[in-house]
C-alpha cells in the first residue's frame, strides 16, 4: 500500500475509524440500554413494594398483614409479579404464594437490585428497607422475565441486532461517501499534476488550473504557477535575445555580402566573401547553439537516420567537389530508425561532414557510413585529432581555445560542440578517434528503436 | 516586369537594388509594412521580395493579410531567422521561398528567375552548365556553340541532371525517369549510361562535369575554371 499518497493515506484511516466505531458504538448503546431498562424496571418494582407498603397493617400472629384484594392477583402471578416481607433477620413476615425469600436480602440498609434464575424462570427483583409503625423490616417485589406480558427484555433483546445492522450500514455509506469527497476534493489536484508533467520549453503557455483547487492546496498551485511565469519570462529574454542578435548581425553581414560582392579585384572579393562566410557560420552555429538549450527529444519521436545522411551527403557534395574534395555515403541502404528528430540528426551529421571535408588534403574523400545498429561514422584522411585533444574537441570552442589557441583552425567554432549537445539530447553518444592508415574517424552513436516499433510509428 | 522590394534597411534596399539591376530586375522599394501594402493595392507587381523583420509591422503578418486578400504574386521571404521552425512558418504564411541573410545575389536572382517562371515557360527554354547548353524543344545540345550529336538517351540523362545543376540527382531518381517501367533492376544501367556521358564531355572538352556521389546519386557542375 503507498502510503504517501494522500488519498489511500484518507481511506485507510477512515477504514480503521469505521472499524473501531463499528466495534465501540454497539457495546456502548448496548450498556446504555441495560441501563436504562434496569432503572424503568425498579421504578416499576418499588411502585409495587409501595402500593404494598401503604395497604399493610399490623398483625398479631405474623406482624403484618395485607388485604386479600391485593394479595389475590400475586397469587395468581398476574403479569409474574411475586413479592415477600421479611424482618431484618430474613424471617418471612408474609409472601405472595409459594415462595418463601426471593432473593438474599442485602447486607446494608438500601434498595439494590436483584436478577436470579430459577426453575420457572428468570426474575428481575428489588430488595427495599422499610420503617413499619416503628419495626425495620424488607420489601422484596420481583418479576418473571419469561412471563408473556413483559416485554422490555424482549426490546432489549431485539434492539442489539437491528443496532448493529444499521450502524454497520451507516457506517459502511458513511465510508463511501468519504471517498467520494476525497476523491473529488483530490481530483483537481491530480489533473494539475499531469498538466505540470506536460510543461516544457514549447509549450511554456500552460499554467496549472485554479478554478475546483481546495484552499489549502491554491496557494502552492499560485506559487507554481508564478515560477512558470518566470521560466516563460527567462525564456522568451533569452529567445528573443537570441533572435535579435541573429538579426542584428546577419543584416550588416548581408550589407557587407553585397559590398563584397560589387568588388572588381576578384582575389580581394574572394577572400572577403569566404571571411564573410565564416561570420555567417558562426551567426548561424550561435543559433543553433541557443535553440538546442531549449529542445526536447519526446520519447516517441523516431527518425531515420539513413536518410539523414543521405540528405547531408546529396546536400554538401557539391561544396566539397567544388574544393576538390569527395564525398561518398556507404553502408545500411535501407531506413536505420532511431530515437531522435530527423532534423536535428542532419544538423549533427552535417556538421561532422563539414568538419571532415574542412579537414580533408584536396583530392581526399569523406566516408558517410551507416550502421544498422543506429550509429553514423564520418571517416577522413585529414591530420587526425591529437589524443589529448580528442575529449576537448567537443566543448564550445570559447574554453577549448582559450587554454590551446591551435590546430583546431578557424571556423571550426561551435560545429561539434553542436554535434555533442545533440548527440546527448538523444541520449546518444559521439566521439572521435584515430583512422587506421592516417585521418580521424568520428561516430554518432544513437538509441536505434526496435524493428515492431518503427513498423507502427 | 517591377518587383517590389520590401525592407527597411536602407543601405540593403539600396545595394538590393544595384545588384538586382545588374541582373536584369527593377525594383520598387517600400521600407514599412504599411508602404507596401499600399504599394501592393496601387500597383502590378511580378513578385515580391519581403523582409520579415519590419519596423512597423511582422513581415509575416503582412503576408498572411495580403495572402487572404487574395493577392497571389510570387514571395520571396528575406529574414534573419534561420531555424526549421521559423522557415515552416515563413511557408505557411504563404512565402513562396524563403532566403536567410546575408545570401549571395546569385542565388537570389536565381529563386526569383524560378519564382516567377510559370509551368508553360519550360518550352523553349535551355539550360545552361558551363559551355554546354540543351534545348528543351529541340533536343540540340551545343558545347562551346558548336551543335554536337548525342544519343536520344544521353540527351534524357543530361536533362535530368541539368535541371538540377549543382544540385545532387539520387541514382533512384535517375534509373526511373530514364527507364521508367522497363528499369533493368538490380542492373548498372545507370552507371553505364552516367559513365558514357561523362566520357562523351571529356571527350569533347566540355566546361562541364559529371560527378558521382558514391552511394547517392550524380551532379552536373561546371568545371573550375583552371587558373
Amino acid at each position: 500500500m503507498n502510503f504517501r499518497s494522500a488519498f489511500s493515506q484518507i481511506v485507510w484511516l477512515q477504514v480503521l475509524a469505521v472499524a473501531a466505531t463499528s466495534l465501540v458504538m454497539p457495546i456502548a448503546l448496548y450498556l446504555f440500554l441495560e441501563r436504562t431498562v434496569a432503572d424503568y424496571q425498579v421504578k416499576m418494582l418499588r411502585q409495587r413494594e409501595q402500593v404494598l407498603l401503604q395497604a399493610m397493617t399490623p398483625a398479631p400472629a405474623a406482624g403484618v398483614a395485607l388485604p386479600a384484594s391485593l394479595t389475590e392477583p400475586y397469587a395468581q402471578e398476574i403479569s409474574g409479579f411475586s413479592f415477600a416481607i421479611s424482618d431484618p433477620h430474613g424471617r418471612l413476615l408474609t409472601s405472595s404464594a409459594g415462595d418463601p425469600a426471593l432473593a438474599p436480602l442485602p447486607t446494608a440498609r438500601r434498595i439494590e437490585m436483584f436478577r436470579r434464575k430459577t426453575g420457572k424462570g428468570a426474575y428481575v427483583g428489588v430488595s427495599v428497607p422499610e420503617d413499619f409503625h416503628g419495626q425495620p423490616i424488607w420489601i422484596q417485589v420481583q418479576q418473571n422475565q419469561d412471563n408473556p406480558d413483559v416485554v422490555l427484555d424482549d426490546v432489549q433483546a431485539r434492539f442489539l441486532p437491528a443496532v448493529v445492522t444499521l450502524s454497520a450500514g451507516v457506517l459502511l455509506f458513511l465510508l463511501l461517501a468519504d471517498i467520494v469527497i476525497v476523491r473529488r476534493a483530490l481530483g483537481p489536484i491530480v489533473a494539475a499534476s499531469g498538466l505540470a508533467g506536460a510543461i516544457s520549453p514549447t509549450t511554456m503557455d500552460l499554467r496549472l488550473p485554479t478554478q475546483r483547487m481546495p484552499s489549502e492546496i491554491l496557494p502552492l498551485v499560485e506559487a507554481v504557477n508564478q515560477a512558470f511565469d518566470r521560466l516563460e519570462h527567462g525564456f522568451r529574454a533569452q529567445r528573443d535575445l537570441t533572435a535579435d542578435v541573429a538579426h542584428e548581425l546577419r543584416t550588416p553581414l548581408a550589407v557587407l555580402r553585397l559590398r563584397a560582392e560589387a568588388l572588381v579585384d576578384p582575389l580581394m572579393r574572394a577572400r572577403i566573401l569566404a571571411d564573410i562566410d565564416v561570420m555567417t557560420r558562426l551567426v548561424a552555429q550561435l543559433l543553433s547553439v541557443a535553440e538546442l538549450e531549449m529542445v526536447i527529444i519526446g520519447p516517441d519521436e523516431t527518425a531515420d537516420l539513413h536518410q539523414a545522411c543521405l540528405e547531408v551527403v546529396e546536400h554538401l557534395a557539391p561544396l566539397a567537389v567544388k574544393q576538390g574534395k569527395a564525398i561518398e555515403l556507404e553502408g545500411s541502404e535501407g531506413p536505420v530508425w532511431v530515437h531522435g528528430r530527423s532534423e536535428l540528426l542532419f544538423q549533427a551529421v552535417r556538421n561532422l561532414v563539414e568538419n571532415a571535408i574542412r579537414h580533408s588534403p584536396p583530392g581526399g574523400a569523406v566516408t558517410v557510413e551507416v550502421a544498422a545498429a543506429g550509429a553514423a561514422r564520418v571517416l577522413d584522411r585529414g591530420p587526425g585529432v591529437p589524443g589529448e585533444l580528442k575529449n576537448r574537441l567537443f566543448e564550445r570552442f570559447w574554453r577549448a581555445r582559450r587554454k590551446e589557441r591551435s590546430s583546431v583552425g578557424a571556423g571550426a567554432g561551435l560545429g561539434l560542440s553542436i554535434v555533442a549537445q545533440i548527440a546527448e539530447q538523444h541520449g546518444g553518444q559521439v566521439s572521435v578517434d584515430d583512422r587506421p592508415g592516417g585521418g580521424a574517424v568520428f561516430s554518432l552513436v544513437l538509441r536505434p528503436v526496435r524493428k515492431s516499433a518503427a513498423a507502427a510509428a | 516586369m517591377r518587383l517590389l522590394l520590401v525592407e527597411d534597411n536602407a543601405d540593403l534596399a539600396e545595394l538590393l537594388l544595384q545588384a538586382l539591376a545588374r541582373h536584369g530586375f527593377a525594383a520598387d522599394v517600400m521600407p514599412t509594412a504599411g508602404d507596401a501594402e499600399e504599394a501592393v493595392s496601387s500597383a502590378h507587381y511580378a513578385a515580391m521580395i519581403l523582409d520579415l523583420g519590419l519596423p512597423d509591422e511582422d513581415g509575416l503578418l503582412l503576408l498572411k493579410r495580403l495572402r487572404k486578400q487574395g493577392v497571389q504574386m510570387p514571395v520571396l521571404a528575406l529574414t534573419a531567422r534561420g531555424s526549421v521552425a521559423d522557415r515552416v512558418d515563413g511557408l505557411r504564411a504563404g512565402a513562396d521561398d524563403y532566403l536567410v541573410k546575408p545570401f549571395a545575389v546569385e542565388e537570389l536572382a536565381a529563386r526569383l528567375q524560378a519564382l516567377m517562371r510559370r509551368p508553360g515557360d519550360l518550352l523553349g527554354e535551355q539550360l545552361t552548365v558551363g559551355d554546354v547548353s540543351l534545348d528543351l524543344q529541340s533536343r540540340q545540345v551545343l558545347v562551346d556553340g558548336n551543335p554536337e550529336p548525342f544519343s536520344a538517351r544521353e540527351v534524357d540523362l543530361l536533362e535530368i541532371l541539368m535541371r538540377r545543376a549543382g544540385r545532387v540527382v539520387q541514382k533512384a531518381f535517375v534509373e526511373d525517369h530514364l527507364f521508367g517501367l522497363n528499369a533493368p533492376a538490380g542492373s548498372n544501367a545507370v552507371e553505364v549510361a552516367v559513365h558514357r556521358l561523362r566520357r562523351r564531355l571529356q571527350g569533347l572538352d566540355a566546361r562541364a562535369v559529371v560527378h558521382t556521389v558514391k552511394g547517392v546519386g550524380y551532379f552536373i557542375a561546371e568545371t573550375k575554371a583552371q587558373g
